[in-house]
């Protein structure tokens, strides 16, 4: 049986690549997102995409690590997690590497709406960090779970704010006006990557095996 | 009519209403349930009010197609919209204890977010996301504050979501690399045909039937749904289950041609017997009744499946469509919730050994009593307004055997409520147990049933809104 | 199609079915969880492909909804691991 549907989705897989490879492809919207960026405050069309032409998408992702964070931490087993990492040779490296990894985070964090950068990237990176510290004994803040649960809502909180902010100025949701876009942009990105860190740390947090 | 509020707040408002309740429920831990319950009111009242809306789109971040994303309310969105809230608020306010759960007041709010967000959405990669706010809510509200049994069937459900939303991603990638847009009105005007127009369906279809729960993909749905707690499995059944299957329309109705569901159709017409039957005969069978009613659902989403095998012949089949997503799920909520107050109070869910629970549970027996007949079709409830149209249409078609296959599902589904029925009747053992959930949960699931039967008196306004051209 | 693109497509294309099949059909739930990286993976790389555009001009949504993607992949990952330790603690008592 297994062979079965294993031979099934084989044969799947072939039909998707000969269609894909049969349909040309089209154009795509590069140019038309290039065009428009100079409304966004941003010169990194990546993070046009994300923070502006697509916000949406973006704050509804950032929902999904919420809810993904609050419900692990709800349904994980509720044991301690030992510090994994021991020894003079962790500890040394979390000291040494932590102020530059949250260094390194902030400044891609900044460069993100220029160059490639941006919350999600700053955001992976200061998550490394803090579960560095989590795993070498040193935990970092946020330490209670409700706190830690506040803060992987600060993305989802920016994104409302200024949200309904600018809708009660200019009527549509989440539509930034095109002299402040850029800052607004900015302070989302900033509150999107303390969130998401604090997210993927309560993730690494309910995650980790005990004995 | 209320003054109309622009539909750029309106349909922003019931997005972001339910979020702000999220942060809520984060910031008030000790009021978590009442955060969420005075949410899913808001969120009914808020629903009400965008009748007036009915119509209108706005485009978030006020980029239009082909750059933004939109949001659209026409009569089928607002239909959709208008089951599910009451489900909701009704089930939230008979499950303050469930709702105390750690977590659970969160991921309530966070599904109502993404159950009105599919439902609004307009553009292919949003919907998407939506799926997955929906899906990982459910499968997490599955296992709070349940045990073993309940844990594996979210966890299988968690994969069936992924693989599902994966599948449907898939789908969208092709359809994004084909035509470079992803706005359902854009893509529908480019006119993808041939290979380029089947594949993508075609995993889509996989991918929303397996979250749907449409046999023979329905493997999952039995366990979660049978194991969650009442109001979970309310909203699984009644809500969840239908965004699937609500995407799988539009996908169908709005950016496929006509031709290209003329062709499905016999597909969908199959699926949907095996459903009803496979269903209905499992319901029979079933010893638990969590179970027999998990069963149930299997067997009504056949019924939306068979109206979709009929939707490209006849417009009607898609009002038969809805009004069988509304009248199920405003009868299957409203019998899970009174369901779990009779599991409750005999202290077990084995429907051999079901007893009478007592004078005290009158609403809840009634409610179990309306929900049964609205899903086995009894006039003149919504079940019977959804078989009705079908059966009209599907003879206006020329398959006679439709009206008398609706007619024995019915007849299966009569002979396992009424399993139901009679373990009510009998006498319970001298040491009966006390209402212990207060009169509020009986009302809810009595108020839920009773929705079933007014929708079957709605038939009229039910096909204006749905086929009114946007 | 360049031949380029040709096997990158078709390796996105492997490993959505690879993945699909790990999903599908493994017994054990961490194989599972796996499984469904690897097909997003599959997903997301045929996205990165369609970004490519003639003379190196690339397509930044594409790259935008493979953020959002994996973002989302990783919190489910995250939530499923979550569950999987549940089970298993679970059905100890």
């Amino acid at each position: 049986m297994t062979v079965l549907v294993g031979v099934g989705f084989a044969l799947v897989s072939l039909a998707l690549f000969a269609a894909l490879v049969a349909t040309p492809e089209a154009p795509g919207l590069g140019a038309l997102a290039r065009s428009e960026i100079a409304a966004t405050g941003v010169s990194n069309p990546v993070t046009a995409v994300l923070l502006d032409y697509r916000a949406y998408d973006t704050l509804l992702e950032l929902v999904v690590v919420l809810l993904a964070a609050v419900a692990a931490g709800a349904l994980a087993p509720r044991e301690p997690a030992p510090a994994q990492l021991d020894g003079p040779v962790a500890e040394a490296a979390a000291g040494l590497l932590t102020p530059g990894i949250v260094l390194m985070a902030g400044y891609l964090l900044w460069i993100g709406s220029k160059a490639p950068g941006g919350a999600f990237q700053a955001a992976s990176l200061l998550a490394g960090g803090l579960i560095l510290l989590e795993v070498t004994g040193k935990t970092p803040p946020p330490r209670s779970e409700a706190v830690t649960r506040a803060v992987a809502g600060l993305g989802v909180l920016a994104f409302l704010g200024v949200g309904v902010a600018v809708a009660a100025a200019n009527g549509v949701f989440l539509d930034h006006p095109a002299s402040i876009a850029g800052s607004l942009i900015l302070a989302i990105e900033s509150a999107a990557t303390l969130g998401i860190a604090a997210g993927l740390l309560a993730l690494f947090r309910a995650g980790t095996a005990s004995a | 009519m209320p003054s109309a509020a622009s539909p750029d707040a309106v349909l922003a408002a019931l997005v972001v209403l339910p979020l702000v309740a999220a942060l809520g429920t984060l910031v008030l831990p000790r009021l978590a349930p009442a955060v969420a319950t005075a949410a899913s009111w808001a969120n009914l009242a808020l629903v009400a009010f965008a009748f007036g809306t009915i119509g209108g789109e706005t485009w978030l971040a006020g980029w239009s197609a082909p750059l933004g994303i939109g949001l659209r309310l026409d009569g089928l969105a607002w239909v959709f919209l208008a089951f599910s809230a009451p489900v909701f608020a009704l089930a939230a306010s008979a499950g303050r204890a469930t709702l105390a759960e750690d977590g659970a007041a969160t991921l309530w709010t966070t599904l109502i977010a993404g159950v009105n967000a599919i439902f609004l959405g307009a553009d292919l990669f949003n919907l998407y996301v939506g799926l997955e706010v929906v899906s990982l809510s459910a499968a997490a509200l599955t296992a709070v504050g349940a045990g073993a049994a309940a844990a594996r069937a979210a966890l299988r459900y968690l994969f069936v979501g992924l693989g599902g939303s994966l599948l449907y991603l898939m789908a969208v990638a092709s359809i994004y690399r084909a035509t470079g847009a992803l706005d359902i009105g854009l893509v529908a005007s480019m006119g993808l045909q041939g290979p380029a127009l089947a594949t993508p369906l075609a995993l889509a279809t996989a991918g929303l039937l397996l979250k749907g729960g449409v046999a023979p993909f329905h493997f999952w749905l039995p366990p979660a749904h049978g194991n969650a707690a009442p109001i979970v499995s309310a909203a699984l059944s009644a809500v969840v289950v239908k965004t699937a299957l609500y995407v799988l329309l539009r996908l169908w109705l709005d950016v496929a041609p006509q031709t290209a569901l003329a062709d499905a159709a016999p597909i969908f017409r199959a699926l949907g017997l095996l459903a009803v039957v496979v269903g209905g005969v499992a319901a029979l069978r079933a010893l638990r009744l969590k179970a027999l009613i998990a069963y149930s659902t299997v067997a009504q989403l056949g019924y939306m499946a068979l109206a979709l095998g009929f939707a490209a012949e006849a417009p009607g089949a898609t009002v038969a469509f809805v009004a069988f997503a509304a009248a199920h799920a405003l009868a299957k909520s409203g019998l899970f919730v009174a369901a779990g107050m009779i599991a409750k109070a005999n202290g077990h869910d084995e429907v051999p050994r079901l007893t009478d629970p007592g004078t005290a549970y009158g609403p809840a027996k009634a409610a179990l009593a309306i929900s049964g007949g609205a899903l086995a079709g009894l006039p003149p409830t919504g079940g019977f307004l959804a078989k009705w149209t079908l059966a009209q249409d599907a003879a206006a078609a020329g398959a006679w055997w439709v009206a008398p296959a609706l007619v024995a599902a019915g007849l299966l589904t009569a002979a396992y409520m009424a399993r139901l029925a009679t373990a009510m009747m009998r006498d319970p053992p001298e040491n009966a147990a006390a209402d212990e959930g207060g009169p509020l949960r009986g009302w809810s699931a009595l108020a839920l049933a009773s929705a079933a039967l007014l929708l079957g008196f709605l038939g009229a306004p039910l096909a204006a809104l749905v086929e009114a051209e946007p | 199609m360049s031949p380029v693109d040709l096997l990158y497509t078709a390796v996105a294309v492997a490993l959505f079915g690879l993945g699909l099949g790990a999903l599908a059909l493994s017994a054990r739930p961490l194989k599972k969880l796996l499984g469904a990286n690897v097909m997003g993976t599959g997903v997301f790389s045929l996205l990165i492909v369609t970004a490519r555009g003639p003379d190196g001009a690339t397509d930044p949504v594409p790259h935008a909804l493979v953020i959002t993607g994996i973002v989302v992949t990783v919190a489910a990952t995250g939530l499923g691991l979550a569950l999987i330790r549940r089970t298993r603690s679970a059905s100890k008592d």
